[in-house]
């Protein structure tokens, strides 16, 4: 896992973490089920405050991203919990209306593009 | 849960100076900064903790139970790293670990060595030869070496170069990554605790100027270096004025989000406190 | 305590070695004089200024501070020098005999008072240098010297004749007491100063 953080930037530090690790998570980067550094070894890592990481990671935990079980640490959460499925929703309709924007410039009409997104479905399904 | 340490109202009155109802707690699993310019009373608040120096009045804890009431088991349960080291110097590393052996009911000699090891010291010369630098990590070793779960620091970085700064920092973390332990570290270099500390208690002339937990400290103020009449009065902590213009110390949360303001640092909030003086 | 012992052999261990050679000097010139008074003047030396110079590295060191801020009670940190003065006292007391049997006779009351002698000094000079420091209060550190050795001519002089066994244990009795209770006093001192 790469984290690291920027201290002249305008956007606090445990904002900083929650993005990083929430982007590898909805990336794929980090797979649901992987073990997150402890808070304390990630604070000594990135030499901050474990107050700071530890707000991270109960904000992650919070919008469903990982999960804590005490005594063992953080993992990621499994796809599709809470916050994550959102986000991933907001991500979808946001691409959509792109292409909304893009099939109106190019005076496709409705049901060309319909048949477009039903192939990019078919296709992604056979992937 | 109890705080490792706990003050209450402590007071000591020194011929110029008065250490003035100074209360603040050291959480389990936290770093406390104590942060001040020099004679500020920083050392006057170690000194107490660690009975090195009679009090006038106020309470000390640790884990629960008062300083006059731990037997010789419990002290041993705090590590102490001095400003001015304080080992004997015509011993070297070997006879420092036969001396320490015999005075710590818990010494570890294993853990020592592997300390001294890490911080590459030699262990046949005179601690009395050593540099400020090693003789800083000596103390550092030692108070390690004991099964202490909490460790005092007075200035421990105060004459060393970054490197050696890093390389104690690394090694708090270290001590740290057992959420049963708690440090509480002191020092007017204010970089070095601007890493590492969860809470920070600024001490001025004697008294807390201000304390809490340290990322809150430093998203609260910020600095803006417009006009200052352009500001709500009660935004404004302390101003410092120059010669061409003025500095504010404000609360960023009553600041309006267009004026620009910059980042704080423990440095900064300290000068403002310091030097500045109020609306 | 064992630890605070090690640490002044440490420190003190060219200094030992030194008076360990100027002893046996000492030693084989009173033999061989048959005239013991000197030896007996370096023996108290040696017992009073150990403890002080055991006392001057531990100040130059800060070795108190430390020493108390691990936990260490005054008491004991006074204790250990007293019980160092006493060990050297004894070694003296034990090579006196040792030279006294060489020559003729070993003579135990003189040995004994001075024994006292050594303690009761110790006794006046220790609470100083705890209060004072080594530096200030090496004035009575040598006023107690100087002292010590003209106690010993004297008493060597006077020895056997006058005191009877009985006022002789009184009297090393009183100077315990008296070591006792300056350690005491030490361990007061040592806790009410701010270091």
């Amino acid at each position: 896992m790469n984290i690291s953080i920027n201290n002249t930037s305008g956007v606090s530090l445990y904002e900083q973490i929650y993005e990083q690790i929430k982007n590898a998570v909805l990336s794929g980067e980090l797979k649901s089920g992987d073990a997150l550094p402890t808070i304390r070894s990630l604070a000594k890592d990135l030499r901050i405050s474990v107050i700071t990481t530890s707000r991270a990671y109960d904000e992650l935990e919070k919008d469903g991203f990982i999960y804590s079980v005490v005594g063992k640490g953080s993992f990621v959460a499994a796809k599709g919990g809470g916050k994550a499925l959102e986000e991933h929703l907001r991500k979808m309709e946001e691409y959509l209306a792109k292409a909304a924007k893009l099939a109106a410039y190019c005076n496709v009409d409705e049901n060309t593009f319909i048949t477009a997104a039903r192939n990019a479905l078919g296709s992604d399904n056979e992937k | 849960m109890k705080n490792k340490i706990e003050i209450k109202n402590l007071t000591k009155h020194y011929g110029g100076f008065t250490l003035d109802n100074v209360s603040f707690g050291v959480p389990r699993g936290s770093v406390v900064g104590l942060i001040g310019e020099n004679g500020a009373g920083k050392s006057t608040i170690i000194k107490s903790l660690l009975g090195v120096i009679n009090t006038d009045g106020g309470e000390i804890l640790f884990d629960g139970v008062p300083l006059g009431r731990l037997g010789k088991n419990q002290r041993q349960l705090t590590g102490v790293v001095l400003d001015d080291v304080s080992l004997p110097s015509a011993v070297n590393l070997r006879e420092l670990n036969t001396v320490m052996k015999n005075m710590f009911s818990r010494w570890d000699e294993q853990t020592f060595f592997a300390l001294t090891e890490r911080f590459r010291l030699p262990r046949d010369k005179k601690t009395g030869e050593f540099s400020k630098g090693m003789k800083m990590k000596t103390a550092i070793a030692a108070a390690l070496s004991h099964g202490a779960e909490t460790l005092i620091l007075d200035e421990p970085t105060s004459g060393l170069d970054p490197v050696a700064r890093d390389e104690i920092l690394d090694i708090l973390y270290d001590f740290m990554q057992n959420s049963g332990h708690a440090v509480l570290i002191s020092s007017h270099i204010t970089s070095d605790l601007e890493k590492l500390c969860d809470y920070v208690v600024f001490i001025h002339g004697g008294k807390v100027a201000v304390s809490g937990e340290k990322d809150a400290l430093l998203e609260e103020y910020a600095v803006y270096g417009g006009n200052i009449s352009d500001l709500d009065p009660a935004a404004v902590v302390r101003v410092r004025r120059r010669n061409y213009g003025a500095d504010a110390l404000v609360k960023r949360s009553m600041i309006p989000p267009s004026f620009g303001t910059e980042k704080t640092t423990l440095e900064d909030i300290m000068l403002f406190f310091v030097k500045g003086e109020k609306l | 305590m064992k630890g605070l012992f090690l640490k002044d052999f440490y420190n003190l261990r060219q200094l030992l070695l030194w008076y360990g050679v100027m002893m046996a000097l000492f030693v084989a010139a009173a033999v061989i004089s048959k005239n013991l008074s000197f030896m007996m003047g370096f023996g108290v030396f040696i017992t009073i200024s150990t403890a002080s110079s055991s006392m001057a590295y531990d100040e130059k060191d800060n070795w108190y501070k430390f020493a108390r801020a691990c936990g260490l009670s005054p008491l004991a940190i006074a204790a250990e020098k007293y019980l160092l003065t006493l060990a050297l006292g004894a070694l003296s007391f034990a090579l006196l005999a040792v030279c006294q049997a060489v020559i003729g006779e070993i003579d135990w009351m003189l040995n004994a008072g001075f024994f006292a002698i050594n303690l009761m000094i110790g006794a006046v000079v220790f609470p100083v240098l705890f209060k004072f420091g080594v530096e200030k209060g090496r004035l009575a550190l040598i006023a107690a010297l100087v002292a010590a050795i003209a106690l010993s001519v004297l008493l060597m002089s006077v020895s056997g004749s006058i005191t009877t066994p009985l006022a002789l244990a009184l009297f090393t009795a009183a100077c315990l007491a008296l070591f006792a209770l300056s350690m005491w006093l030490s361990a007061k001192i040592l806790g009410k100063k701010d270091m």
